[in-house]
């Protein structure tokens, strides 16, 4: 029976969480012991199955439900949320407060409403005018006037008084808001007293270099040079190619790899997804083919496509090629699979037998993630050797439509 | 055009809906997953997403950013479904007579397997029925870990827990999953000859 700090050398092992004096420990433990090469295998096999576990799918409407589900309110963050909570009698002094004003508001409006305005100089015509008709809002130059002695000699009581409440005095101008009351053309500020919270700063950028083809145009002249004319801007590109079916695209990119006689080392978890017909998305890297190279490559996948697709419609498998450059999340992606920054290139020289050999390698991306520890990664990575002249680095995924 | 999360969220913190509907679609199927693989059940870990979505947009005020969003959001799944696995363990466990207090395993006659065709059906069924026998520690690490293939600074931020623990969890989960399936096969390759002899 092994210890268990040899059980856990072995599991780390496995998953490929182990420094290099641990690989050497674990491979010479694995040699020496029947036991810990059972395990080994035994915890590889569990892995794979961990890793090409079916995926179950949600319901076609689940965003919706969610969305019905979700609260009517926005979360917006509310300052009054923020107040400490108020006591019972603090609340009835409040409410209190707030029947007081509006009392004593309501009382002021009719007072103005009923009360007349009095100008500076004009008599007071109340006491004996007390019987007269008033007249409302029909100003007339007669009674806006001052009232002349003559008009005063005059019995008052046949004449009916007129009092304007539309006209103001010179000095009070109608839109001039007065203090502590809004204007009607100012903004309506918020009445909770939301502060609004500011948009992010928007960084303009220049656009991404981006080319997309739909790849059934391969066949023509057209999109070969554009295609071929957008490689040659860089030394390394991302290339997005949609399809259907991403186990028949890949199988057709192996297909036509083969043709060529390019050498492309799939990963064991790529295998078993490809034997049970799980489809995932894959990974292809290689930065061993030019920029002529790859234009031949879709040329023939876009042509093949074609005359499937013509054959009978839906035949066809390939949609849009994307073409983009390599960003930082590639390098991430690139890293975590390969274990490795695979665009620096290693300085082992190409031997001369091994020009014509031109590889690259497959891999699984999630859910089914390949293990930069497995046999096939670890065999392409000790087999690269510093690239052949006029070569780019592709990273190219099959993305399923 | 392309938001990334933390514009999303806040734009959903202003009152956007739309766009806390687009967090949702982005990262509903790989959360399921997860949530699917930690439960075992279906429904289940509907369930579990879907509230833990809501929660997710009542509490958008609490997020500070300094973590991922998707990292933020596995903690508030991960945690609810590790929670409803517990209640789960005891009632079920409450339930039965003290000598059957085990999960015990499904139906492993010889007659009940239905044939070639579901091989594959039964294979994971074995796995998520082993799966299942983990503690909701070991399970959540050997999920996040082997399923998602996510990295251990991240499973340490949404588990809360320090890296070295991560790994040593996953040793032992990693090791305890296999006893487990080792034993599993031995009792099938028992069954098979029992009814071999029987017949």
């Amino acid at each position: 029976m092994m210890s268990e700090s040899k059980r856990f050398l072995i599991s780390a092992y496995a998953g490929g969480d182990v420094s290099p004096q641990q690989i050497r420990a674990a491979e010479q433990l694995i040699d020496e012991s029947a036991e810990a090469r059972r395990l080994y295998r035994q915890l590889r096999s569990t892995q794979v199955r961990l890793h090409t576990l079916s995926l179950p799918e949600l319901p076609y409407d689940f965003t919706d439900r969610v969305m019905k589900s979700l609260p009517e309110q926005a979360p917006i963050i509310r300052p009054s949320t923020l107040e400490p909570q108020r006591s019972m009698g603090q609340m009835t002094r409040r409410r209190l407060g707030i029947a007081t004003s509006i009392a004593m508001t309501v009382a002021l409006g009719s007072f103005l409403l009923f009360t007349p305005s009095r100008k500076s100089g004009t008599p007071d015509t109340s006491q004996a005018n007390v019987s007269a008709p008033i007249v409302e809002e029909t100003a007339t130059a007669k009674s806006d006037a001052d009232p002349t002695p003559k008009d005063l000699d005059k019995p008052a009581v046949s004449e009916p008084i007129v009092f304007n409440r539309t006209k103001k005095s010179d000095g009070e101008k109608s839109d001039t808001p007065k203090p502590g009351i809004p204007s009607p053309n100012s903004p309506a500020s918020d009445p909770l007293g939301n502060v609004p919270i500011p948009l992010p700063k928007l960084v303009q950028v220049s656009p991404p270099r981006l080319l997309a083809l739909p790849l059934r145009t391969m066949d023509t002249v057209d999109a070969r040079q554009k295609l071929k004319q957008e490689l040659d801007k860089a030394t390394s590109h991302h290339i997005d190619v949609f399809c259907r079916d991403t186990n028949r695209g890949l199988e057709r990119l192996q297909a036509v790899c083969r043709d060529k006689g390019i050498r492309l080392i799939s990963d064991s978890i790529v295998q078993e997804a490809l034997k049970r017909k799980i489809r995932g998305q894959y990974l292809v890297y290689s930065d061993e083919l030019t920029a002529k190279d790859w234009m031949q490559l879709f040329q023939s996948l876009g042509v093949t496509d074609k005359k499937a697709e013509d054959k009978k419609p839906g035949d066809g498998n390939f949609d849009h090629a994307v073409v983009m450059p390599i960003d930082s999340g590639d390098k991430k992606e690139l890293t975590s699979l390969f274990g490795s920054d695979l665009l620096q290139v290693p300085a082992k020289p190409i031997a001369a037998k091994e020009r014509d050999i031109r590889t690259g390698v497959v891999t699984a991306l999630l859910p089914w993630k390949s293990s930069p520890n497995s046999k096939e990664i670890r065999q392409f990575l000790d087999d690269r050797r510093s690239r052949p002249n006029g070569s780019i680095a592709v990273v190219l995924v099959i993305r399923s439509l | 055009m392309n938001r990334d999360d933390s514009q999303l969220v806040l734009l959903a913190i202003q009152g956007d809906r739309t766009a806390f509907g687009e967090l949702i679609r982005r990262h509903q199927e790989r959360l399921y997953h997860t949530v699917y693989r930690l439960l075992g059940h279906p429904d289940d870990a509907q369930d579990v997403v879907q509230d833990a979505f809501i929660s997710a947009y009542q509490s958008l005020r609490h997020f500070k950013g300094d973590a991922r969003f998707s990292t933020w959001l596995y903690r508030i799944a991960v945690n609810s479904a590790i929670s409803k696995k517990r209640k789960r363990r005891i009632i079920v466990q409450a339930d039965l007579p003290p000598h059957q207090r085990i999960v015990e395993p499904l139906d492993e006659s010889f007659e009940s397997q239905p044939g070639d065709a579901l091989e594959r059906e039964e294979d994971e069924e074995a796995l998520q029925d082993a799966l299942n026998q983990l503690t909701p520690e070991h399970r959540t690490v050997l999920v996040l870990k082997e399923i998602d293939g996510e990295r251990y600074e991240t499973i340490a931020e949404i588990l809360k827990i320090p890296v070295g623990t991560v790994r040593s969890r996953l040793h032992r989960a990693r090791l305890e999953l296999n006893d487990l399936l080792i034993a599993k096969e031995a009792r099938r390759e028992q069954v098979e000859s029992r009814s071999e002899n029987r017949s």
